[in-house]
């Protein structure tokens, strides 16, 4: 199969790659970019520890081909963090022992603040809502749940004090 | 050091919830876990499954595949020995199918091109020519007479003869007589239970990359739950010595018993051995499910016989097991846990296990002894109800304590059972009302735990800081809890220590992580390790300052004089653990300024020992030289200790290190004096007239 040439922007950095046609956009970040950050739990969209933003939107990557986010704007956790300051929902994840073996990690992270960027105050069963997509098998997802809360309420008091 | 002994103790570190070590790669996507390994000129290796729930292998004909442009090297079992141990061969035989594909999914063929769609197609181009054979999957049917033989000949002595032919071996466990127990019982309740073989699911799919160089040196990156153990299980199965292998085990996402073996680990190195290159494998979460193992599927009768007042008078289990395609001794572990947390008179459990179509079980959250206590629990709460009882009255009156003989018979040490279920009665959740949909309930379980080989590597660096290496992939959280006990041990902050998983080379062997042991296990290694640096740092201190080793104490991360033997003039220290000197000769006379007095409570000295007249520059070397038996904490200090009033702190390591580094620029020595070399105390103090004879800088300079 022919290879096809990609022109995308990956957490504010163009960034161009080679990718067969039927090669998901979780394989070229993992395989051909060496942004191994998001997983590959289940290949199906079942998991979510995949998750990255295409867009603008919160995808599952391994049920976008590489060759769709042509032109597109990618946002993986490798671009959450500024620097070396963690973002809220970053800190808030250790501070509340929010991950076991933090395989699911980025993935919740991603679809976490997908989510606050939309709503800053979700109610906790909007939030479990919304992360219903992305599987954790070893924390229990109330420590998950309070960790986004008190990221969400630390940002909305940096929002206000801004 | 006797560490079984409890005393109660105030803990400053342990019990604290300090961030843990592997917090900021983990949400950062920095942690490396299995998948996120690559090598130069990696190959990606793919397996070909059976089809087949159960098939005889006729013919494997690769010879299309190998002759496919990017494919690197192609196995079968053919490419594998044959381990003389049961036990190996079972594990290499569930890696890659001899003979028979005894489960669908069981690996038959595997090979490594370079890239994932050339090795796809490649499997595509093997030809297997299967002859399918009748399966079973279901425990009571594989030991009904005439079930399809999963495998021949594997049946234990302790099998009755007659058995089916699926049936591997028997256990019993138990005392008393359950008939005359059964005869006394106001009740008795007898049901059937059925449990499938769940999969631990844990979210990371199993992953390696194999490497084998041409001289048979070979290093293996995987995500496991014990490193140790896959070089055991792959250097045997690859006919390698274990010297040769070294495994590093990655971040690990989850592994709930399931990665205490391995199932692609063998294929990728013998394919690597073959290609020649690095090869790496994935499994797809399909595979995951498809050939990795589960946890045991059963079958079991409980019967049990209750008073009207709540004393179970008998108990008694049939258990019938399956670990799939493989024998297994699970059942013995659900034979044991039962009714172990019962106080019986008579009681007794039948333990079978048999083959079946399935994958091989791998240990799955306390192996067997879930499934066994599910049926026993249910058939009480039954009886609770039918009697009217509650159901925590009567585990307690019924609960194992100190001196009870165990349904599977040793006799209990002090265990907490009772303490257990009292706590939970007086907690405000066991009476909280129920909102509608809501239910409560309780049972009791009993699992074994033990300790396993461990060893710890524990290193006091330069600067005082600490390192320790330990050999246990961090499921959970360890390497937090191995800190916090080296911190507390040691009398340093937590964020001093760094612990880490060390490879297969780098350590002695560890057993794997699981049945609850790391926490346990390797917590007390470290605490010994911690204790050994401890004497060893101060016997240094004690060599140096020319005391007796028993006169130095390592009290809050640091080595100081103290004890009955301790000289009476050092052997005084403030509220900070320094030395107070006290010799009539180091006082300022009577009516010098205060400021000089108080001066000789500082950490830095500066005014301590002998005035300048002395021609003593640098109070931080001259307790070193001018002391007989001072500059208590001199030596776990810095240069800078007075400025920051830190460097007592663990730093003996550190201060030796300093003071060496200054013997080589004050006197001029070609190499580092060492500490331990300093010769016998008469040595260095018999004559102080002679500069020489002394560890002294002050007689160096003088010079
Ligand atoms: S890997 Fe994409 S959803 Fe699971
Ligand atoms: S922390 Fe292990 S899957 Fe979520």
């Amino acid at each position: 199969m022919k290879s096809l040439q990609v022109s995308t922007t990956i957490n504010g950095d163009a960034a161009e790659f080679l990718c067969a046609p039927d090669e998901t956009l979780l394989d070229v970040l993992r395989n051909r970019l060496g942004l191994t950050g998001a997983k590959e739990g289940c290949g199906t969209g079942d998991c979510g520890a995949c998750s990255v933003m295409l867009n603008g939107r919160l995808v599952c990557s391994c049920l976008v081909l590489g060759a769709e986010a042509e032109g597109a704007e990618i946002a993986t956790i490798e671009g959450l963090a500024e620097g070396d300051v963690l973002h809220p929902l970053q800190q808030a994840f250790i501070d509340h022992a929010a991950l076991q073996c933090g395989v699911c990690t980025p993935g919740i992270l991603v679809a976490a603040k997908a989510l606050l960027d939309r709503d800053p105050d979700p109610s906790d069963e909007a939030l479990r809502y919304w992360l219903a997509g992305n599987l954790c098998r070893c924390t229990g997802y109330d420590k998950i749940i309070a960790a986004v809360q008190a990221a969400a309420a630390e940002m909305r008091g940096a929002r206000d004090v801004a | 050091m006797s560490l079984d002994e409890y005393s109660r103790r105030e803990f400053k570190q342990v019990g604290t919830r300090p961030r843990r070590p592997d917090g900021v790669d983990k949400v950062t996507g920095r942690a490396m876990y299995g998948a996120d390994a690559s090598a130069p000129g990696m190959l990606v290796g793919r397996i070909l499954r059976s089809p087949h729930a159960h098939a005889r292998i006729k013919a494997i004909d690769t010879a299309a595949a190998e002759a496919l442009a990017g494919v690197k090297a192609v196995i079968t079992a053919a490419d594998f020995g044959l381990p003389d141990d049961d036990f190996t061969r079972d594990v290499q035989d569930n890696c890659m199918a001899r003979g028979k594909a005894l489960y669908d999914g069981h690996a038959v063929a595997a090979v490594a091109a370079v890239d994932a769609a050339t090795a796809k197609a490649a499997l595509k181009l093997i030809r297997v020519d299967y002859e399918t054979l009748p399966h079973v999957t279901d425990v009571d049917a594989a030991m009904a007479p005439g079930a399809p033989v999963v495998q021949e000949g594997r049946a234990l002595e302790n099998v009755p003869a007659g058995m089916s032919a699926n049936v591997t071996s028997h256990c019993e466990f138990g005392h008393g007589d359950p008939a005359a127990g059964f005869a006394r019982a106001d009740r008795v309740i007898e049901r059937h239970f059925t449990t499938a073989a769940t999969h631990q699911g844990y979210i990371e799919p199993h992953a390696c990359l194999a490497s084998v160089s041409a001289d048979g040196k070979a290093d293996l990156w995987c995500c496991t739950q014990g490193h140790f153990f896959v070089r055991t299980l792959c250097s045997a199965i690859l006919g390698m010595e274990a010297s040769q292998l070294r495994v590093t085990a990655s971040e690990i996402g989850g592994g709930f018993g399931g990665k205490t073996t391995v199932f692609i680990e063998p294929v990728a190195l013998a394919l690597s051995r073959k290609a020649g290159r690095p090869v790496k494998i994935v499994m797809s979460r399909d595979e995951v499910f498809r050939a990795t193992g589960p946890t045991v599927s059963t079958s079991i009768e409980v019967k049990i016989g209750m008073t009207k007042d709540g004393r179970i008078t008998a108990g008694e289990a049939h258990l019938r097991y399956s670990g799939g395609a493989f024998p297994c001794a699970t059942v013995e572990m659900g034979g044991q846990a039962a009714f172990a947390a019962y106080d019986l008179d008579h009681v007794r459990t039948y333990g079978w296990n048999a083959l079946t179509n399935r994958p091989k079980e791998a240990a799955y959250r306390a192996p067997g002894a879930p499934q066994a206590i599910y049926a026993v629990e249910n058939v009480i709460d039954e009886l609770c109800l039918d009697l009217g009882l509650d159901p925590l009255e009567v585990r307690l009156k019924n609960a194992a304590t100190k001196g009870t003989k165990s349904s599977y018979g040793p006799t209990f040490p002090a265990i907490g059972l009772v303490a257990t279920l009292e706590a939970a009665k007086a907690h405000p959740h066991y009476t909280a009302p129920l909102a509608e949909g809501q239910g409560r309930g309780l049972s009791c379980g009993f699992w074994f735990n033990f300790g396993g080989n461990s060893c710890v590597s524990l290193n006091v660096n330069t600067d005082g800081t600490v390192g320790v290496t330990e050999g246990n992939p961090d499921i959970g959280g360890s390497r937090a809890s191995i800190s916090l006990m080296a911190a507390e041990e040691l009398g340093i902050p937590y964020e001093r220590i760094r612990t880490i998983v060390a490879d297969t080379a780098s350590l002695g062997y560890n057993d794997v992580t699981d049945g609850s042991r790391v926490t346990f296990a390797v917590g007390l290694a470290t605490i010994k390790a911690a204790r050994a640096a401890i004497r060893l740092m101060c016997e240094r201190a004690a060599k140096i300052w020319g005391i007796e080793a028993d006169a130095v104490e390592w009290k809050d991360g640091a080595a100081v004089p103290a004890g009955p033997n301790a000289p009476a003039d050092v052997a005084r220290r403030d509220r900070r653990g320094l030395v107070r000197d006290r010799r009539p000769d180091r006082r300022p006379p009577r009516g010098q300024c205060r400021r000089r007095r108080r001066q000789l409570w500082r950490p830095s000295g500066r005014c301590r020992g002998r005035p300048r007249d002395r021609g003593d520059q640098d109070p931080a070397l001259h307790d070193l030289s001018g002391c007989r038996q001072g500059g208590a904490s001199r030596l776990c200090r810095g240069p800078d200790a007075g400025r920051r009033g830190a460097g007592h702190r663990l730093g003996a390591e550190r201060g030796i290190y300093l003071w060496r580094r200054r013997a080589v620029a004050e006197r001029g020595l070609s190499r580092l004096p060492h500490p331990g070399r300093l010769g016998p105390a008469e040595d260095r103090h018999g004559d102080p007239g002679n500069p020489q004879s002394r560890p002294s800088l002050r007689g160096a300079r003088r010079r």
